[in-house]
């Protein structure tokens, strides 16, 4: 299996670094690559890797190093308050002429990250991916993240004049370690594949693909100080917890989660002159079991989560130098928390959690619908002069916990906008960016009938976190870059770039929760050619 | 070679396709949670009156009665009466629930006063039982109100992995003198909290014996030690100062002023002022170092076998005084009339730890708990009134998990309870 994932990264990498451009072009820079990405409507937004034949995107690649900071309490509960990290990326590919035109892309990441005072979570490197079922604690504790990413995307030539087969191929392995008791050493893998197929008929095309992952994450919560037990909760969801303790008693810290996704998407396309669309739904299907002992399992839970995805992107090109963006997207996932009753039956040689029923005790919706405008303005050369946008992004989430009856429901609109202006010098070119939103709560009702109501987890994590989610804040940012061309070869340029962005908390009042306000710094330096 | 690789590549995928499309459509079918209808119905027993005559409880008795459903997992709890057939109905989540019987008062017949309580434990209730039929039916023995019980149990140990500090209370919670000769400390079966419970010989019935892994007699002719109403004898495995001997670690000051050791054979440990109570039964291997009951918690019971035992007599006939458990080895424990118990207390890990409970309802329908181990913390029985010469009496309804709360200083007679004179130190 180390030799199948060693050879898959080496593939991964070495698309990301071949050196063969399909056609002469300019000199890369960050700028032209992110023009490149916003105008391949099909690689940017559709998960139809043959689709991504049609963009004929020319050769790039990049890769660069980066350090990353986040500072600040406006956060959910479970993030960490002080969080630094770095990583290393790459991405490129292209169409290959050298291999009769096949389009080849692939990337590569890693990143390890410090995750500072994060709370109420003792089972899962991501808390907020969407599974109810984990151990939350009640110690503050750093977590050591690292994780490395790559994955590919290829797609057949035009075939027969018509026909398009492609392949998107990802790895994902991440291990998070908690510092404090109880801590455990949590292992995620997740491999995904999306096998798709494009019917192309003049300047029309209609698609459809496949997807489908696995993903395993498990890690045991224990003492490495056994002389002392740890208090902790069993969440099955936000409030509904039973509390045991980690050193004592039959409560296993481990959980053992290992989910399969089904799905797929269709596509439409319309590549003219001046204009090109596509359309795109989609839908996917995921279950996830989460058991706490590997040899005899007792079900903890299962979700089942379902995920609808529809969007519509279109480019214009309004003349020779201008172009608008346009994209609306719907997103509707409900994810269903099930819980068992089960009993231990020791009455066969191998004794055994039997389950005697089972029922959806949990529901989580959330909507989304979002549309992003921007307009570019360029000139002769393949980066761009401006770049300016607004975007428009509504979001409602509705939880209920069925019985005893407890519900959730926060309803809230963004609003946000960016500008940024590229100085190019000969050989030097300079980004400035800036960005600014505001999100307003339209909506929110919180309804908790638990036992739990007077205890830690409730007060200062689930109440904490509703009155978050429902907060209006504003945010601010900008970027920073410079590049200068034709250092390693005549099509390669160097790249350093600082972002910086804040939010803050608009207080209401009475303000049941102090929050201030969250900052993000990213610093990268790297190579494109 | 490669046809082989082939068809087994073909056969994983195939297992894999099969395994994820069944875990799949398992999750597809599942239905949202509806609640569920329940009637469970309490049984009275007869029993034996103060007067010797066999009677059938009065039917005002189950005015008196409340029947708890407790899911122990979700913290959810019911409480409802029953009606004149002793019929409780009620409306649950499903899950699995403890089925207790109580009473808030101890009824009486012939002024005497009588313990109500039963436990039906880890019932799996998923869907509606409206009728009555054998599955759905708690049967409760009605007892005698005992004078004596347990006060203080600390069980847990203190920090530094320090158990030798473990003591246990007894006490006269009634109106009349109690002699406390022939009184067994029974350690019951199983001996660490588990999930996973003995079965006993069929022969043995439902409900009529406790089994034992030690008994530990205070040993005399019958009037040798009284016990007065408001006293207290205590049991350690070590009458020692516990502060200086654990270097600081242990919470227990000095219990030098115990009643009785519980010894073993350690020489090195044994403290020569402290009389010892002699092991009458020890089942299996004789820990011969000290006499340690789980941190964890175990189950104790006060038994009373009216007269003197000796360890490997003749009094010890398989199936009659001892029993093995179905299936095992053949090892035998101490085969207890659950009549001749005067107390039981269960002791379990963590309160949530219920499923763990091993010992039946109608001898101690809850459990105490402190909530860890090696955390310097003990089990007290809460007061309930006192007497006119200030004694305390405590609560005693055989539900621990009601009758007892956690005290971060254990400590051994606390509320003024008094001390019997011939208790202490060795005199002859």
């Amino acid at each position: 299996m180390k030799n199948i994932r060693y050879r898959f990264a080496m593939l991964a990498f070495a698309v990301t670094l071949l050196a063969s451009p399909a056609v002469a072009q300019e000199g890369s820079s960050l700028q032209s690559i992110e023009r490149k990405k916003m105008e391949s409507l099909w690689f940017s937004n559709s998960d139809n890797a043959a689709g991504a034949q049609l963009d004929q995107i020319s050769h790039y690649s990049q890769l660069g190093i980066n350090y990353n900071s986040t500072e600040g309490d406006y956060k959910r509960t479970q993030l960490g308050e002080d969080n630094f990290g770095y990583g290393f990326s790459t991405d490129g590919g292209g169409v290959m002429e050298n291999l009769k035109g096949m389009f080849l892309w692939g990337y590569f990441d890693y990143s390890r990250e410090k995750v500072g005072d994060a709370a109420f979570n003792a089972s899962l490197i991501d808390p907020l991916r969407g599974m109810p079922f984990y151990i939350a604690d009640q110690n503050l504790s750093n977590w050591i993240n690292q994780s490395y990413k790559l994955g590919m995307k290829a797609a057949t030539p035009v075939m027969g004049d018509h026909w398009i087969i492609g392949l998107g191929v990802d790895y994902e392995n991440a291990q998070g370690a908690k510092q404090m008791d109880p801590r455990p050493n949590v292992l995620m893998s997740k491999f995904e594949v999306a096998p798709s197929l494009v019917f192309k008929a003049g300047k029309h095309s209609v698609g459809a693909n496949f997807s489908y992952f696995s993903r395993r994450e498990d890690g045991t919560a224990s003492n490495s100080v056994s002389i002392k037990t740890q208090p902790v909760w069993e969440v099955v969801a936000p409030g509904f917890v039973s509390a045991g303790e980690i050193g004592s008693g039959t409560l296993s810290g481990l959980r053992d989660y290992n989910a399969n996704s089904l799905g797929g998407g269709l596509q439409y396309g319309f590549g003219g002159d001046e204009l090109s669309l596509l359309v795109e739904a989609k839908y996917a299907f995921a279950v996830e079991d989460v058991n706490n002992n590997y040899t005899m399992p007792k079900k903890i839970g299962t979700t089942k989560e379902r995920i609808w995805d529809a969007s519509a992107n279109l480019k214009w090109s309004m003349n020779e130098y201008n172009a608008l963006f346009a994209k609306a997207q719907y997103y509707n996932r409900s994810l269903d928390g099930i819980e068992y009753v089960q009993v231990w039956d020791s009455s066969h040689e191998v004794a055994q959690w039997v389950v005697i029923s089972k029922s959806v005790r949990s529901n989580f919706a959330t909507q989304q619908m979002n549309f992003n405008l921007d307009y570019m303005n360029h000139d002769e050369g393949n980066a761009y002069r401006w770049l300016a946008g607004v975007d428009v992004n509504y979001e409602k989430m509705d939880d209920i916990y069925y019985l005893p009856l407890s519900e959730q429901m926060v309803e809230n609109i963004s609003f946000n906008a960016h500008l940024k202006k590229n100085f190019e010098f000969g050989k030097n070119m300079i980004l400035v960016g800036v960005n600014g939103g505001l999100k307003r709560n339209l909506d929110s009702m919180h309804n908790y009938t638990g036992n739990h109501s007077a205890t830690m987890i409730y007060t200062d994590m689930v109440l904490r976190d509703y009155y978050f989610l429902k907060s209006d804040a504003y945010s601010v940012g900008g970027e920073i870059s410079y590049t200068r061309k034709g250092i390693v070869g005549e099509n390669s340029s160097l790249f350093v770039k600082a972002n910086f962005d804040h939010q803050h908390n608009l207080p209401e009042k009475p303000r049941p929760y102090a929050f201030n306000g969250r900052s993000w710094l990213v610093i990268q330096a790297g190579l494109t050619f | 070679m490669k046809r082989y690789i082939y068809y087994i590549a073909t056969f994983a995928a195939a297992l894999f396709a099969v395994s994820c499309s069944e875990m799949m459509n398992d999750a597809r079918e599942v239905d949202v949670v509806e609640k569920i209808e329940v009637a469970y119905k309490v049984d009275i027993n007869s029993f034996t009156a103060a007067d010797g005559n066999e009677v059938a409880a009065p039917e005002e008795w189950y005015d008196q009665i409340k029947v708890t459903f407790n899911n122990f997992a979700e913290g959810i709890e019911t409480v409802v009466g029953v009606d004149k057939q002793g019929v409780a109905k009620v409306e649950l989540i499903p899950g699995i629930y403890n089925i207790m019987v109580s009473t808030d008062t101890k009824p009486e017949y012939l002024h005497r006063k009588y313990i109500i309580n039963g436990l039906a434990q880890n019932v799996p209730l998923t869907e509606d039982i409206t009728t009555i039929g054998k599955d759905n039916v708690v049967k409760v023995n009605p007892s005698m109100d005992s004078p004596l019980c347990f006060r203080e149990l600390f069980y847990a140990g203190s920090e530094g992995w320090y158990f030798r500090d473990q003591f246990y209370e007894v006490y006269n919670n009634g109106d009349e003198v109690v002699y406390l000769d022939h009184f067994c400390l029974a350690h019951l079966v199983p001996e660490y909290p588990t999930t996973a419970l003995p079965e006993w010989p069929a022969e043995d019935g439902v409900g009529k014996y406790a089994y034992a892994v030690t008994l530990w007699q205070i040993q005399g002719d019958g009037d040798d030690y009284p016990l007065a109403p408001g006293e207290s004898i205590v049991f350690a495995q070590e009458a020692a100062n516990h502060i200086e001997i654990s270097g600081g670690t242990s919470v227990v000051n000095s219990i030098t002023d115990i009643d009785f050791e519980c010894w073993t054979g350690n020489q090195q440990r044994i403290n020569p002022d402290i009389p010892d109570v002699p092991y009458v039964f020890y089942s299996g291997y004789i820990v011969t170092m000290m006499w340690l009951t789980s941190v964890d918690g175990s189950a104790l019971a006060l038994y009373q076998p009216r007269q003197n035992l000796e360890f490997g007599s003749d009094y010890w006939q398989e199936g009659v005084t001892t029993s093995a458990q179905v299936g095992s080895s053949g090892q035998q424990y101490a085969r207890i009339p659950i009549a001749d118990i005067y107390d039981a207390v269960e002791c379990i890990p963590t309160p949530n730890d219920m499923d763990m409970k091993r010992i039946p309802g109608f001898l101690d329908s809850g459990a105490a708990s402190v909530n860890g181990y090696y955390n310097g913390k003990s089990v007290m029985r809460k007061i309930d009134s006192y007497r006119e010469d200030g004694t305390p009496i405590f609560q005693d309804t055989n539900n621990s998990t009601a009758d007892f709360e956690v005290s971060d200083t254990p400590t051994i007679r606390r509320y003024g309870v008094k001390r019997p004179a011939w208790g202490g130190k060795v005199t002859e």
